[in-house]
C-alpha cells in the first residue's frame, strides 16, 4: 500500500484535481488487436475489459436489439467451452464477469484474483475465434427469451421505463443509427436468425475491431506475452473494414417541437425535454456537462431551486448531457408533484432555460460545477475494473488511452462565456422533443389499476 | 448513454433484495480463500495437439485474501474511530454510524429514523438548507444520510485537500441540524410523494410487502424503514428533534474512515470539528436485537398488478442474526443457491428455461431475527413452473447440502468477491460500516473468511436442512392476480391473501 500504489498521481491541491496520471502500456498484435496494460499491485486481483466497436447503431433495419442479443450469445458456449462452461469455470476459480451494450460499443469484462488472467484471456480468445460459427438455434432461442425478460424487467414493468424506448425514436429520424433503442423490439428479437448471428459476428467480431485492457496485479511484459499466446493466432479477415471511424453523418436536427404524451402505470407526470447536442468529446460537450450541473445538481441549482425548493411544483429535476459517439442528447427531466399542471411547469422551465441562454453562469456557479466534476474524476478511479473501463473508453473513442489529461482539461478550460455560447447553440426552445408520461387512465389507486 | 447489461449487477440486486431502505449498510457476505482450488475437468472434446489456442489454463490457486482489520482509535467525546488507511488516491470516505434505526422507533411513527436522517442536511449550524447544500457542492464533496432497520448513517466523501473544510459541515449536520418548519414541510411532502411512487415499482412493492407479512404486524422489523403512507403522516417535527437528540450521541457512534489520512491527523481533525458534540446526561437507550417471528406454516400473498408483463416472486423464511456463528456459513449456501450467476436457481430459471433476467437470494444481515429471501421477476405466463422449480431447488439443497466441487467454487468466489470489496474505498467503507451498525467487531470480515474456510460438507448440510426446509415460509407474488392465484393453486400452495402495495389486506 505504498503512496503510489494505485498509480495515480494528483498535482498540488487546487480547486481542480490537478494533474491526473493513469499510466499504461499500449501495443498491438499483428492481427490488429489493441492491448492496453495498467499495473496496480495494491491487491492480488486483475480486471480485464474487452471492447468491440459495435453497438446498436450498427444494426440493420428489422434487426433492432441485435447487438445486445449478440452480447448475450457470447456466453452460450463453444466446442472448447460448452454451454454454461464459461461462467462455471470462471466462478469456480473465483472470477466474475458481465457485459454491456450501448448504441456505440459492446463491452465484456472480467474480474478476479490475478492468477485468473490466463483463464480470462483463454475464454475471451476462444469465443472471439469460434463463437459465431458454433451458434445454433437452441442457444439463440434461450438467450432471446432472457433478453425479452430483461426488456420486461428493466423497461416495461418499471415506472417511466418506456421513455428509454420513445426518446431516441422521437429525437432521431428513422434514417439515423440512433433512432432505435438499444434493447430493440420484441418483433425484431423474434425475427433474429442463426444466419443473422453469423454474419454479424463475421463483420464485427474481429481482432482489429477490438481493444483489450488488463488492469491490476500483473507485470506488463508477462501479460502481453499471454495475450500474444491466446489471441495471436486469430486471423483478422476483415481488417480492411474494421476499426473505421464512424461514418460522418450530418448532425441531426429537429426543425420543430416534437411532442408526444404516453400513459404509464405511474403516480405523477414526468416531462422530458431533449435537445440535440455535440457528440462525446466534441467542442461544447464538456460545457454541457457543466451546464447540466448548474441546472440540477444540488439545492441551489437553477431548476431545483425554482421548481422543487421555491415553487413546490416538482418532485425532482435532472439535467444531463447524454454523450454518444455520433451525436448526443441534452436531456432535462422534471417529475411533477401530483396535480400540478404540466403546462405551467413547462412555461417556468422555459423561462429558466431562457436565462441560461441569455446570461452566462456566475463565476460561483461555474466553480461549483467544476469542483464537483474534479471530485468525480478522482472518485471514478477507485477500482481496477473502473480504470480498465476508462482506459478502454478513451482508446475506443479517442484512440488514446492516456486521454484523461485532455479530458480533464476540457472542463478546466471552460469559461462562463463558453458555457453560454454552447447553451445558446443547444438549448433551442423551438426545436426539441417534449415527451410527457402521464398516469394511465387518469388517477387510480396504486396496486389495483387496470387499463 | 443508454446501456443494456448481460446480467443484473450484483450490487443493484443486493440493494433491491436488501431489507434496508437505503444502500450503504447492507452487509456484504464475505469470502473465504480456497484451501484447494477447484479444477473442473478439461474439455474432453478439444484435441490439444491440433488446437492453436492450446489447452485451457489451470489457474494457480489464488493467495488466500485476508481483509486488513481497521485500526480502532478514540474519537471525539467517547466515540470510536475505525480507520483503514488507503493512500493511492487523494480521497477519503467517512461513514458515521449509530446503532439505532427503524426497529427502535415507535411503530406507529414508522419512518421516523428515515425522516430524521433526511433532515440532517436540511439546514444545519449557521447555514440554511440552501447554503448548506451549496457549501457541500462548493467543495465537490458528497454528503448523504440514511437509516435502515438497525442503524442510522451519515457519510462524507471528499478530496483530502478539502477534508478540513468539509468536516465542520458533517459535524453541523450531526450536532446542529436546524429542524425548521419550512424545511420539514417541504421534506415531508417530497417523502409522501416518494411513497406514492414506491407503490408503482414492483420490486420495491415486493420488498416492502415481504417484510410486512413475513415479520407480522407487531415485530420491529416489519414496517419499511422509509415508512408507509399512513405512518409517515404521524411523524412530526418535534418527534424528529427528540429522536435526533436520543440517537445521535457520541458514546453510541462509530466513525468508519477509509482513505488517504493518518491516525493522528484524522483523530485531531474529528475532535476539532466535533468539539461541540457532548454525551447527554441521560443514558443511551439499550440496543435490543428484535426477537424471532411467531408465524408458522406456509403463507401466501398476492399484490395485484393486473396488466404487468412479469410477476415478481419473493420468497422469505427465517434466518439467524448476523452475529450468529452460522451466519457466514449460510452465506456459502446462499452463493450456491442464488447468490451468484452459476447458482442453482439462476441456472435453472434463467439459463435452462429463459423465464427471467435473473434470480438472486440472500440472508439479510440484521442485529436481530434475520430473513432469507429469494427474489426474481418472472415472465407472467411462466410463474407456475418457476414456483415449482424454485421449490424444488430449495428442497434439494435442504436435503443434500452442497456438492464437494460446489464448496470449492463457493470458497473461490467468496475470496474473489472479498478482493473486489476491498479494492475500492466505498466497498471497504460499506462493509466496515455494516459491521459497526450490527455490533460486530472491526475484524468481522476476516473472521467470516476463517469460518467459511473451516466449514466441512457436513457442517453445511446441517445448516442447509435447518435453514432451507420449507415447513414455515412466506411467499409473495406481485403481478397479474389471476395468473398468480392459479400458479399457487397449481403448486398445491395455500390460497393467498390479497394485499395492497404496503401489505394491507384488500377486499376481494
Amino acid at each position: 500500500m505504498g503512496a503510489l500504489a494505485l498509480g495515480v498521481i494528483l498535482g498540488p491541491a487546487s480547486a481542480s484535481a490537478g494533474a491526473l496520471d493513469l499510466p499504461f502500456e499500449q501495443s498491438k498484435l499483428s492481427n490488429g488487436l489493441t492491448i492496453i496494460i495498467h499495473e496496480d499491485h495494491l491487491l492480488p486481483q486483475v480486471a480485464t475489459n474487452l471492447i468491440y466497436r459495435v453497438g446498436s447503431k450498427d444494426e440493420q433495419a428489422g434487426r433492432t436489439g441485435f447487438a445486445h442479443l449478440f452480447e448475450h450469445l457470447m456466453f452460450m458456449g463453444t466446442r472448447r467451452a460448452p454451454t454454461k462452461a464459461f461462467d462455471q469455470w470462471m466462478e469456480s476459480a473465483g472470477g466474475s464477469n458481465n457485459a454491456w451494450t450501448s448504441s456505440d460499443f459492446t463491452d465484456y469484462h472480467e474480474m478476479g484474483p490475478s492468477t485468473l488472467l490466463p483463464l480470462f484471456l483463454w475464454l475471451e480468445a476462444d469465443r472471439l475465434e469460434t463463437l459465431g460459427r458454433e451458434i445454433d438455434q437452441p442457444k439463440l432461442d434461450l438467450q432471446r427469451d432472457v433478453v425479452r425478460n430483461e426488456r420486461r424487467q428493466t423497461i416495461e414493468n418499471r415506472p417511466y421505463g418506456k421513455v428509454e424506448l420513445r426518446l431516441p425514436e422521437l429525437g432521431y429520424p428513422e434514417s439515423h443509427p440512433y433512432h432505435h433503442p438499444v434493447i430493440g423490439s420484441h418483433a425484431d428479437l423474434e425475427a433474429a436468425s442463426v444466419k443473422d448471428v453469423r454474419s454479424f459476428f463475421e463483420q464485427h467480431y474481429v481482432p482489429a475491431n477490438a481493444s483489450l485492457v488488463i488492469a491490476g496485479d500483473v507485470r506488463a511484459a508477462e501479460a502481453k506475452e499471454l495475450v500474444q499466446r491466446y489471441f495471436g493466432f486469430i486471423p483478422s479477415p476483415s481488417a480492411e473494414r474494421a476499426s473505421k471511424p464512424p461514418t460522418s453523418l450530418a448532425p441531426p436536427r429537429l426543425d420543430k417541437v416534437v411532442r408526444e404524451t404516453i400513459e404509464d402505470q405511474v403516480e405523477m407526470t414526468k416531462i422530458i425535454m431533449a435537445f440535440h447536442s455535440p457528440a462525446h468529446f466534441e467542442p461544447g460537450d464538456a460545457e454541457l456537462d457543466l451546464l447540466a450541473s448548474i441546472l440540477s445538481s444540488g439545492k441551489t441549482s437553477r431548476l431545483y431551486k425554482s421548481l422543487v425548493y421555491e415553487k413546490a411544483l416538482a418532485q425532482s429535476v435532472e439535467a444531463a448531457q447524454e454523450s454518444s459517439v455520433l451525436s448526443s442528447l441534452f436531456n432535462v427531466e422534471i417529475l411533477l408533484r401530483p396535480g400540478v399542471s404540466p403546462d405551467v411547469v413547462e412555461k417556468l422551465t422555459d423561462a429558466l432555460l431562457t436565462d441560461v441562454i441569455t446570461k452566462p453562469p456566475t463565476d460561483e456557479e461555474l466553480a461549483r460545477a467544476k469542483n464537483q466534476i474534479a471530485f468525480d474524476f478522482v472518485d471514478r478511479l477507485q477500482s481496477v475494473a473502473a480504470r480498465a473501463r476508462l482506459l478502454n473508453m478513451y482508446w475506443a473513442e479517442k484512440g488514446d488511452p492516456g486521454y484523461v489529461h485532455k479530458d480533464l482539461a476540457r472542463y478546466e478550460q471552460a469559461t462562463a462565456q463558453s458555457v453560454l455560447a454552447q447553451a445558446q447553440k443547444t438549448i433551442t426552445l423551438n426545436s426539441r422533443v417534449i415527451l410527457r408520461v402521464v398516469p394511465a387512465g387518469g388517477r387510480a389507486a396504486p396496486g389495483k389499476r387496470g387499463r | 448513454m443508454s446501456e443494456a447489461s448481460r446480467a443484473v449487477s450484483a450490487i443493484v440486486l443486493a440493494a433491491a433484495i436488501s431489507a434496508a431502505a437505503c444502500a450503504g449498510s447492507a452487509k456484504t457476505n464475505l469470502a473465504v480463500p480456497a484451501t484447494s482450488a477447484g479444477s473442473p475437468p478439461a474439455p474432453g472434446a478439444a484435441s490439444a495437439a491440433a488446437d492453436s489456442l492450446g489447452p485451457r489454463p489451470e489457474p494457480k490457486p489464488p493467495v488466500p485474501f485476508v481483509p486488513p482489520a481497521p485500526q480502532v482509535l478514540e474519537g471525539p467525546a467517547g466515540s470510536k474511530v475505525w480507520l483503514l488507511e488507503r493512500h493511492g488516491l487523494p480521497i477519503v470516505t467517512i461513514a458515521l454510524v449509530v446503532p439505532y434505526g427503524s426497529a427502535a422507533e415507535p411503530m406507529e411513527k414508522g419512518g421516523l429514523a428515515f425522516a430524521t436522517a433526511d433532515m440532517l442536511d436540511e439546514g444545519a449550524g449557521d447555514r440554511d438548507a440552501l447554503a448548506f447544500s451549496q457549501a457541500v457542492n462548493d467543495l465537490g464533496a458528497k454528503l448523504a444520510s440514511s437509516a435502515d432497520r438497525d442503524s442510522s448513517v451519515v457519510s462524507l466523501e471528499v478530496l483530502v485537500a478539502k477534508l478540513d473544510q468539509a468536516l465542520p459541515l458533517l459535524a453541523d449536520a450531526v450536532v446542529r441540524p436546524r429542524h425548521e418548519n419550512k424545511d420539514w414541510t417541504r421534506v415531508r411532502t417530497l417523502w409522501n410523494n416518494a411513497l406514492k411512487n414506491r407503490a408503482h415499482e414492483p420490486n420495491d412493492v415486493a420488498r416492502v410487502v415481504t417484510s410486512v407479512v413475513y415479520y407480522g404486524p407487531k415485530h420491529p422489523y416489519a414496517h419499511p424503514p422509509d415508512g408507509t403512507l399512513t405512518s409517515a403522516k404521524s411523524v412530526l417535527l418535534p418527534d424528529i428533534s427528540k429522536w435526533h437528540k436520543a440517537i445521535w450521541r457520541p458514546d453510541a457512534a462509530t466513525f468508519v474512515v477509509v482513505g488517504d489520512v493518518k491516525p493522528e491527523g484524522i483523530t485531531a481533525s474529528l475532535k476539532k470539528a466535533f468539539a461541540a458534540w457532548k454525551v447527554p446526561a441521560s443514558a443511551a437507550a439499550p440496543v435490543v436485537p428484535p426477537g424471532p417471528i411467531s408465524n408458522s406454516g406456509v403463507r401466501t400473498y398476492v399484490v395485484d398488478r393486473s396488466d404487468a408483463p412479469q410477476v415478481v416472486l419473493s420468497f422469505a423464511r427465517s434466518g439467524p442474526p448476523a452475529s450468529d456463528p452460522a451466519f457466514p456459513r449460510l452465506g456459502m449456501l446462499n452463493v450456491a443457491l442464488g447468490g451468484s450467476f452459476t447458482s442453482r436457481l439462476n441456472q435453472n430459471l434463467r439459463e435452462d428455461h429463459g423465464w427471467t433476467y435473473g434470480v438472486r437470494s440472500r440472508f439479510n444481515a440484521q442485529r436481530g431475527a434475520g430473513m432469507f429471501v429469494v427474489r426474481a421477476a418472472i415472465r407472467a405466463d411462466a410463474i407456475a413452473p418457476a414456483l415449482r422449480e424454485t421449490k424444488k431447488e430449495l428442497e434439494k439443497m435442504a436435503a443434500g447440502g452442497l456438492a464437494e466441487g460446489e464448496i470449492d467454487k463457493v470458497r473461490a468466489l467468496l475470496n474473489g468477491e472479498a478482493l473486489e470489496t476491498y479494492g475500492a474505498l466505498h466497498g471497504v467503507a460499506g462493509s466496515l460500516a455494516s459491521n459497526a451498525a450490527l455490533g460486530l467487531p472491526p475484524d468481522q470480515d476476516a473472521k467470516d473468511l476463517a469460518s467459511q474456510r473451516s466449514a466441512t460438507p457436513k457442517d453445511l448440510s446441517t445448516l442447509a436442512s435447518a435453514y432451507l426446509e420449507l415447513s414455515s415460509a412466506t411467499l409473495i407474488l406481485v403481478g397479474p392476480k389471476d395468473a398468480a392465484i392459479k400458479a399457487l393453486a397449481d403448486n398445491g400452495l395455500p390460497k393467498p391473501e390479497l394485499v395492497d402495495a404496503e401489505g394491507r389486506p384488500v377486499a376481494r
